[in-house]
């Protein structure tokens, strides 16, 4: 074994500190650089500024198959780029995450459509191999660990589920976070926020456990969620036709609220950082989530 | 299962030997590995997290922690003390 000194990379994530202001930096610069290499992207290439233009309407018919389409799909390494750019994203990159959930959907039948989409997120990829997450030293302990949700209802064109976004940051950095595909089809907008609610509960539980164990006591972790909705339909035991069929989750969460572990917390659109996790947001919105997260440019 | 070149026995081609030891390379190999590194680090006094399996820590006398990050055969060590960094390097 090798005692390699002070840490400067782990699993492909390059470290950087700096003791006087109290911060700790993670970025990935040199594997992306790599993958950008691996996939023909080099200094020709023009960058973008969002990793998903709102003009991508991804399905799974997004053109008719056509023999040559087939052949030309067939030598394309559709599988092998998002599993480069997933990798990416589940170390620092949750700035992609909402784009590379879009993409791995078509993993088994990619269409030339999606491939325009991986090759985006590519070029926006080249704009920002130096950005990164930043922790800071936090004296406030005692509301360390926060949660953000948001929800995008029937964001995805094929089956019309909708989409849960989380991110909890930890010493004003995030993280845990996740961009997902709903596993059943929402009703409203309330029971889509509902759901992610119920993942956003479950995360925030192990995540309570787990800095317990790290010696970080916090009385309770606060979620923030931009939907006064389904903030009431956890909070009061209102019966209502719309809802009366949303039933194991609402116990679940109620539950977990009343015995003060997790609380749901109000916050506006403008603030919640998650937008981003949901759905394509324009530049300045998607900078503005980086900054209440502090995903910074090194 | 056939007995190695140069080491085979004439008259007991179809015996095989019994391991004492494990070797590199067996399917078992990543299993013992694991459970000796988890024997050393309860040996010496630290809790494997019940939340994250791939976590270690351990109470110092003044009242800081020392966690220790499994991933695989890279480790990452955090404390505020530098003596028990170097103590559990050694």
């Amino acid at each position: 074994m090798k005692d390699l000194g002070e840490a400067k990379k782990i699993i492909g994530m390059e470290i950087q500190r700096d003791k006087i202001k109290g911060t700790v930096c993670l970025t990935q610069t040199q594997y992306l650089k790599k993958i950008l290499e691996r996939f023909g992207i080099d200094g020709k290439t023009k960058p973008v500024s969002t990793p998903l233009a709102p003009h991508f309407k991804l399905s799974a018919s997004m053109s008719p198959r056509t023999a040559e389409e087939r052949k030309h799909m067939a030598q394309i390494p559709y599988a092998n780029a998002v599993g480069a750019l997933m990798y990416a994203m589940v170390c620092t990159r949750l700035d992609i995450s909402h784009d590379v959930s879009m993409v791995s959907r078509y993993m088994h039948d990619p269409r030339k459509g999606h491939w325009q989409a991986v090759k985006w997120i590519l070029r926006y990829i080249h704009g920002t191999t130096d950005i990164g997450l930043k922790f800071e030293r936090d004296d406030r302990l005692e509301q360390n660990l926060v949660g953000y949700m948001d929800s995008d209802y029937t964001g995805d064109l094929d089956k019309r589920r909708s989409t849960t976004g989380y991110v909890f940051t930890l010493a004003k950095g995030p993280v845990s976070w996740r961009s997902t595909l709903q596993s059943i089809v929402a009703l409203s907008t309330t029971e889509a926020e509902y759901m992610a609610v119920t993942k956003a509960f479950k995360e925030a539980i192990w995540l309570h456990g787990l800095i317990e164990d790290l010696g970080i006591i916090q009385e309770h972790v606060d979620v923030y969620c931009d939907s006064q909705s389904a903030i009431y339909l956890v909070k009061n035991q209102v019966h209502h036709s719309r809802t009366k069929h949303i039933d194991v989750r609402f116990h679940f969460v109620r539950e977990i609220m009343d015995e003060g572990e997790i609380l749901l917390q109000k916050i506006g659109t403008a603030d919640n950082p998650t937008d981003m996790l949901t759905k394509c947001v324009s530049r300045i919105k998607f900078q503005h989530c980086w900054d209440l997260i502090n995903i910074f440019r090194y | 299962m056939s007995q190695p070149d140069g080491f085979k026995v004439t008259g007991k081609e179809n015996w095989v030997c019994k391991l004492k030891k494990s070797l590199y390379g067996l399917k078992q190999s990543p299993r013992q590995w694991y459970k000796r590194f988890d024997n050393f680090m309860i040996e010496h006094g630290y809790t494997r997290s019940q939340f994250d399996n791939c976590v270690y820590f351990r109470k110092l006398l003044d009242g800081s922690f020392i966690y220790l990050l499994l991933y695989v055969d890279d480790m990452l060590i955090a404390s505020k003390s530098k003596v028990e960094i170097d103590r559990l390097k050694a």
